[in-house]
């Protein structure tokens, strides 16, 4: 088709409105490349169409001309955070964001490892805290017990009874405390000797010839330790008993005795 | 109005990414570009942010101009009227758009793009000029990116007739705006006056 033909069709004056398809835009193309005045048609019907555009001219708010500056920046910042552009004027910025980067992995690395370490500390920490509040009240408890025993032990009404062996067995020996008034009893067996396994020594009251059992001495707990307080005892008595203590003291075995 | 001179120095600021260039190029054309945007979407909000967007793709694909394909001008309109027909067809403005019938729509389209703005630019009675029957063609293939079939459609015609209108219609249009206008006369009549005086 020569070029006057083609100008006939109309497919110029299609293309300038937009409603050619993609074939038929790159036949006008082509003849607009090839023929000069269909380039200059072209010009002057788009220029034609630009003055009837103007008619439409309506004067902006005037916030809109800030509006659309600040959203040129906005762009401006996106772009410059976002994909780095290509470039010699970009490498220094490219190579400081790498060194950016290592010293952030750097820092976040040492920042990670020094957490790590205060979490081990503190654990360990909490352990200790709580090993020595235990110990603090195991001793609190071990402190009142004593409290209480030299409380006893220097009480005005507290009478020692130091008992001493009958030959059955050298070095029996033993000093028991009776407080008459507050109604308790202890005795120190530490210088009791060491029983075979299945014995136990036992300690009696002797009142008006009877004798009244006072507890069972566990060799274990060295040391003073309470036993029932009987009132009116004339004199106090250990005997060797089997392992858990009798009803009836066995009077053979009667190691050591004191009176009140 | 930029000369071309002008604009070329322009879209080289553009191009060396010179922030008051696209201040410059807001001064000149938004008027234009706001008036066109409203002109297809019908509302002052959409149609602003159909302005900022344009800017914005201005400002980005500043590199990708040609001079050689045409004005900064019909660059400038074509983003703004593609962006502006591509609301259009967004579902919330079809939503919206959906109570009234195309005709009434046409007709509204008529009746306010002539209220609105004969006094703002002067050009509107040179475009009256323009037959109804084209003007409904470029109305909508132009400003509402209809399909020669669609428009077919619309108003009732043969594809023939269609075609044929538009090609008539943008002789036409070229032809008003060829015309040496009454700016021209006065012009001419002034150096005439001036010449007589001198001489």
């Amino acid at each position: 088709m020569n070029k006057d033909k083609f100008l006939q069709t109309g497919l110029l004056e299609q293309y300038i409105l937009g409603l050619t398809d993609e074939e038929e835009t790159k036949i006008v193309k082509d003849y607009a490349e090839t023929y000069p005045e269909v380039q200059s048609e072209i010009d002057q019907m788009r220029e034609a169409l630009d003055q009837y555009a103007k008619q439409y001219a309506v004067m902006p708010p005037e916030e809109l001309k800030s509006r659309v500056m600040k959203g040129v920046d906005q762009a401006d910042q996106r772009s410059d955070t976002g994909t780095a552009v290509p470039g010699p004027a970009s490498s220094g910025s490219n190579w400081m964001g790498a060194a950016l980067m290592v010293l952030l992995i750097g820092a976040s690395l040492f920042l990670y490892r020094g957490k790590a370490a205060a979490e081990r500390d503190l654990a360990s920490l909490e352990s200790r805290h709580t090993i020595f509040q235990e110990e603090c009240e195991r001793q609190k408890a071990a402190l009142q017990q004593q409290q209480q025993i030299f409380a006893i032990l220097n009480h005005e009404a507290t009478v020692p009874v130091r008992l001493h062996t009958t030959g059955l067995q050298a070095n029996a020996e033993a000093v028991a405390y009776l407080n008459g008034l507050e109604k308790v009893a202890y005795i120190n067996t530490g210088l009791l000797p060491e029983l075979p396994s299945g014995k136990t020594y036992q300690l009696w009251a002797d009142v008006e010839g009877e004798m009244i059992n006072m507890g069972v001495l566990e060799q274990q707990s060295k040391g003073l330790k309470a036993v029932s307080y009987i009132d009116h005892a004339e004199s106090l008595n250990i005997t060797i008993e089997p392992e858990g203590g009798s009803d009836e003291p066995t009077v053979e075995q009667l190691i050591a005795n004191g009176e009140v | 109005m930029a000369t071309k001179i002008n604009e070329e120095k322009l879209v080289r600021r553009l191009q060396a990414r010179d922030k008051s260039a696209i201040a410059e190029v807001y001064d000149a054309y938004a008027p234009s570009l706001y008036g066109i945007a409203l002109h297809i979407v019908r509302s002052e909000a959409i149609a602003q942010d159909v302005v900022q967007e344009t800017f914005i793709k201005v400002w980005k694909n500043a590199a990708t101009y040609d001079t050689r394909k045409g004005t900064l001008f019909t660059w400038l309109l074509n983003i703004t009227r593609n962006g502006a027909i591509d609301k259009t067809r967004s579902a919330a403005f079809r939503r919206r758009r959906q109570n009234l019938p195309v005709d009434e729509h046409l007709k509204n389209n008529h009746k306010l793009s002539t209220a609105q703005n004969t006094d703002q630019i002067g050009l509107r009675s040179f475009v009256n000029q323009l037959e109804e029957k084209y003007r409904d063609i470029i109305e909508l293939a132009y400003f509402q990116g209809y399909t020669q079939q669609e428009i077919a459609e619309d108003l009732d015609l043969p594809i023939g007739t269609v075609k044929s209108r538009v090609r008539i219609g943008l002789r036409e249009l070229r032809k008003i705006f060829s015309e040496p206008g009454l700016t021209h006369l006065l012009i001419a009549a002034f150096c005439l006056s001036v010449y007589w005086f001198v001489v």
